[in-house]
């Protein structure tokens, strides 16, 4: 009964995905049949053909990742840079600093497109590759996540690096990074993730097709006027699903369930 | 001074500045891109124009106009009509999905992942998905329907049933992703409460009311705060499914300011309804906070 | 080597609360092993984190050798620590973290090499030190603690409860071992502890700390026999000290539930003096001092035996007058019944006085 229950709901959850999948497959006058045909007789593979070469979907992966990449590896050093000076040193206007960044947490997005476009405008720097990385940077969440993990570091590890005349910098490297990687996992999962699934912001900055990345290009699939070529969306949808499916599966125990319980409760 | 005095300057003095180095990247990014947008918004609010040529100031014009436009009262309700539509659902099916899951063993990590699957996907990808899912023609829910005998319906061209349907994509979006987290906590439960609870004869339904609800109201009420902040703010589904309609009963807050500013050109205007939003949000949110502590008094 | 001097340090976490540590002055003579002693909360860690340079005082000045090194960093006042939990590099092997500090430093490949194969010799490492860290047990996590700390020579070592998460045994043998470590490395020790046994063992000189202030400095035969106050005196020794509370007569005595006698005249002569209060006064006698006697007449009788407790080689007696109560250690083969009535005798070397305040008459 138990199982039964959990199975429905697996496949709830699955169904659209295999449904899109099995769709890829198929040709476009195939699809009105009716009843449709879950495994397609004669899998055809022009869809993905038609979406490699018609549209430039490998350019759009490759911005996507570069997109994200660049900014996880940055914030990766930056917030973990921040967050050490905000939880184990004390200076002029630290809780100032700290408390911007945590009221900040609550403010929509969506606010903050409309400035960011006049600001990224202004800056000339409308369409670039920094105007989709810049304002990432700016997110509080890694600081304040990693600023929890590096809390969770015993402070007598640090005591003893500075009795034994390591410097900050050298504090940050040899025994708080080190100490911190799970959290460094938890953060880069979910920066990237977020980058990959971004879609207002870089609807907002960019125009060229150049820029597209796998979310606006994705939407480009669907215009609003002609008829969508449903083959090549399901398509474009299966494979845009790969790059982050392996990304979860490579992190998965880290991203699912306790940290994320842990950092709630505390 | 002393030399007591010199040396305390100079050490204060270098404290801050290691610290400052160490924050300076991520406080720049900070103040440029989040801090002084919002002191902008702020300021833009009272200004007009600004797209294609230079702003000029309104002084309370945006907001008079805005506290009276009936799109952005229809608007505000789409959203939070969305909203109701949405999170109790996702978290009722989010909290049985869990208390199912509390108890599987074998190929447990084969269901969280295949559970998880949606959340994964980009909203836009989802929406891509799902706008095939309703398709009228072959849609798979529309097949269904075939298959029952049931006459295949055009979810997104029907005024009343498109924001329903868009409900649904973030209900299915959702409800993985909040399973996990809530089967994490439930998992968090410590098992004597649950056996104290048998030896003093307390049925299953009794449990899990009296033990397991109370035990995760911390992690639920947050969830719950944090799913409603999330859908409050709903725009790349509107976006791809709908694009606002019909007739504007998709149209959620966010969409709004989008269209105000990239379609209609007034970022003053877009300025308002964001703030506006905002203090929704909050007043919400606060309320929210209100209810989940009165009922933790009185559970508890 | 050198000595550490403390001119009035003080350290305040919050303004309207107690110091943690309270104006202390102290002088460590240089290579003296000096143990900082007193209860948990005492302030005693603090101190010695001002030391190290962990923390800033808020007043007074800390010389290392004649360095006025109130903010100087830690690594560069020429000290080493041995933290409580042995705070070692978790991912690094027992030889890498007994090389950090050199490699800190910058010190030369060969001869950093030298001087961890010199500290893992002191404490007898050598075969473990290609181990990580979680591959080690507890007593030989200490060891390294201990080796990182002098590879580098520092001129005074600090010691914060090392031996408090080891089991019984393994720390009287770290005791040991850690006197054989000063005597072979000359350099000044400050050792904290709670831990009134090691305390008396290790210690050239003690001072013992209560809520943030130094209450006495001396040799641990001073401290036990000559205690500043009726902290020390009831901290220091196992059993502890009994008071009983009572009242100077005129004459030069001293009265109580169940005890009336003169007091030596050195001790009524320093009382007297003051023109206090004659109420308020506590006598404290070791058990060691107190004797049982036969109820025939004689010295203070009527004393009830409450309690036995048989410890192998001596007895400890409860014996109860009232509100007064007294611990009396009995020597081999002697034995009284619980809830018999004894008489009580006090040799006039054994009785200590402390007046209204706590302080020892003496003192």
């Amino acid at each position: 009964m138990r199982r039964a229950a959990v199975a429905l709901f697996c496949l709830v959850a699955l169904a659209p995905f295999l449904y899109v999948l099995s769709t890829s497959l198929k040709q476009t006058r195939v699809l009105f049949d009716y009843p449709p045909d879950w495994i397609p007789n004669d899998p055809y593979g022009g869809n993905y053909t038609k979406l490699l070469t018609d549209y430039p979907f490998v350019r759009w992966v490759f911005n996507t990742l570069l997109v994200a990449g660049v900014v996880t590896a940055v914030k990766l050093c930056i917030d973990s840079m921040a967050a050490y000076a905000l939880t184990r040193m004390r200076f002029a206007g630290r809780r100032v600093v700290l408390g911007a960044m945590v009221a900040t947490i609550m403010i929509p997005p969506a606010l903050l497109i409309i400035p960011l476009f006049f600001i990224v405008r202004d800056a000339g720097l409308l369409d670039t590759y920094w105007a989709l990385i810049l304002p990432a940077l700016a997110n509080p969440v890694g600081v304040l996540i990693l600023r929890a993990f590096i809390q969770a570091v015993p402070e007598e590890l640090e005591h003893a690096a500075r009795v034994d005349n390591a410097n900050a910098w050298q504090v940050y490297r040899h025994v708080i990074l080190p100490a911190i990687r799970p959290g460094l996992v938890v953060v880069a999962s979910y920066v990237f993730l977020v980058q990959y699934v971004d879609f207002v912001w870089p609807l907002v900055a960019t125009q060229s097709d150049s820029k597209l990345l796998v979310s606006t290009g994705l939407a480009t699939l669907k215009p609003r006027t002609i008829n969508v070529d449903w083959g090549l969306t399901s398509a474009g949808c299966v494979l845009s699903m790969v790059p982050i499916t392996v990304v979860f599966l490579v992190f998965q125990r880290q991203l699912v369930g306790r940290s994320l319980v842990a950092g709630l409760k505390g | 001074m002393t030399e007591l005095q010199t040396a305390r300057r100079r050490h204060t003095l270098r404290r801050n500045a290691v610290a400052l180095a160490f924050l300076a990247p991520s406080l720049l990014a900070f103040s440029a891109f989040l801090l002084f947008p919002v002191v902008w918004v702020v300021r833009q609010s009272f200004l007009a124009g600004g797209v294609l040529g230079p702003a000029r100031w309104v002084g309370l014009e945006n907001w008079t106009q805005a506290l009276s436009d009936p799109t952005l009262t229809r608007s505000l309700r789409n959203t939070v009509v969305y909203t109701a539509m949405v999170v109790p659902v996702t978290l009722v099916l989010a909290l049985g999905l869990a208390l199912l899951l509390r108890r599987v063993r074998r190929g447990g990590v084969v269901v969280r992942t295949v559970v998880y699957l949606p959340s994964l996907a980009p909203v836009v990808l989802a929406a891509l998905i799902w706008v095939f899912m309703v398709q009228p023609d072959f849609g798979l829910l529309n097949v269904v329907n075939r298959a029952l005998g049931i006459a295949p319906l055009n979810l997104l061209g029907d005024e009343r049933l498109a924001l329903p349907t868009i409900a649904g994509l973030d209900v299915w979006r959702g409800f993985g992703f909040w399973a996990i987290l809530l089967l994490a906590a439930l998992l968090a439960v410590p098992p004597e409460l649950y056996q104290a609870a048998a030896l003093d004869g307390a049925s299953p339904a009794r449990r899990f009311w009296h033990v397991t609800l109370p035990s995760i109201r911390p992690v639920l009420a947050v969830a719950a705060l944090l799913a409603v902040v999330l859908s409050m703010q709903v725009f790349d589904s509107v976006y791809i499914l709908t694009n606002g309609g019909p007739s504007g009963s998709t149209r959620t807050a966010v969409f709004y300011i989008y269209t105000s500013v990239f379609e209609t050109g007034n970022p003053g205007y877009g300025a308002v309804l964001s703030l506006i939003l905002l203090v929704c949000i909050v007043a919400l949110t606060l309320a929210m906070a209100q209810i989940a502590r009165r009922v933790g008094r009185a559970g508890a | 080597m050198a000595g550490v001097r403390l001119s009035g340090v003080t350290r305040r976490y919050a303004r309207d609360e107690p110091a943690a540590v309270d104006a202390v002055s102290l002088e460590i003579a240089d290579g003296e092993l000096f143990v900082l002693l007193g209860p948990s909360g005492c302030g005693k860690s603090t101190l010695l984190k001002l030391i190290g340079g962990l923390e800033e005082p808020d007043e007074g000045e800390i010389h290392i050798g004649e360095r006025l090194v109130n903010y100087v960093s830690p690594g560069r006042r020429d000290v080493a620590m041995v933290f409580q939990s042995y705070a070692l590099y978790p991912h690094m092997t027992a030889r890498e973290n007994i090389r950090f500090p050199l490699k800190m430093r910058k010190v030369a490949r060969a001869e950093a090499d030298d001087a961890v194969e010199r500290a893992a010799g002191v404490l007898d490492l050598g075969a473990l030190l290609h181990r990580k860290v979680d591959a080690l047990s507890g007593g030989q996590r200490q060891r390294v603690a201990v080796a990182r700390a002098i590879v580098r020579d520092p001129a005074v070592l600090l010691m914060d409860e090392p031996l408090s998460n080891l089991d019984a045994l393994l720390r009287m043998q770290t005791r040991e071992e850690l006197l054989r470590v000063h005597r072979s490395v000359p350099g000044t020790i400050v050792y904290v502890t709670h831990d009134q046994v090691e305390a008396m063992t290790m210690g050239d000189r003690i001072g013992v700390m209560d809520r943030g202030r130094l209450v006495q400095v001396a040799t641990p035969l001073e401290v036990y026999g000559r205690p500043a106050n009726r902290f020390v005196a009831g901290f220091v020794g196992t059993p502890p000290m009994s008071f009983v509370d009572g009242e100077l007569t005129p004459e030069g005595g001293f009265r109580a539930e169940g005890i009336d006698l003169a007091l030596p005249r050195e001790l009524a002569r320093a009382a007297l003096r003051g023109g206090e209060d004659r109420e308020g006064w506590s006598l404290g006698v070791r058990p060691e001092a107190v004797q049982v006697t036969s109820l025939n007449g004689g010295p203070p009788a009527g004393w009830t035996v409450e309690a036995v407790e048989h410890l192998g080689a001596d007895s400890i007696v409860g014996l109860r007058h009232g509100r007064s109560f007294l611990r009396s250690r009995l020597g081999f083969g002697a034995t009284v019944t619980p809830g018999s009535a004894v008489g009580v005798w006090l040799p006039a070397e054994g009785i200590h006085l402390f007046d209204a305040h706590g302080r020892n008459v003496l003192a």
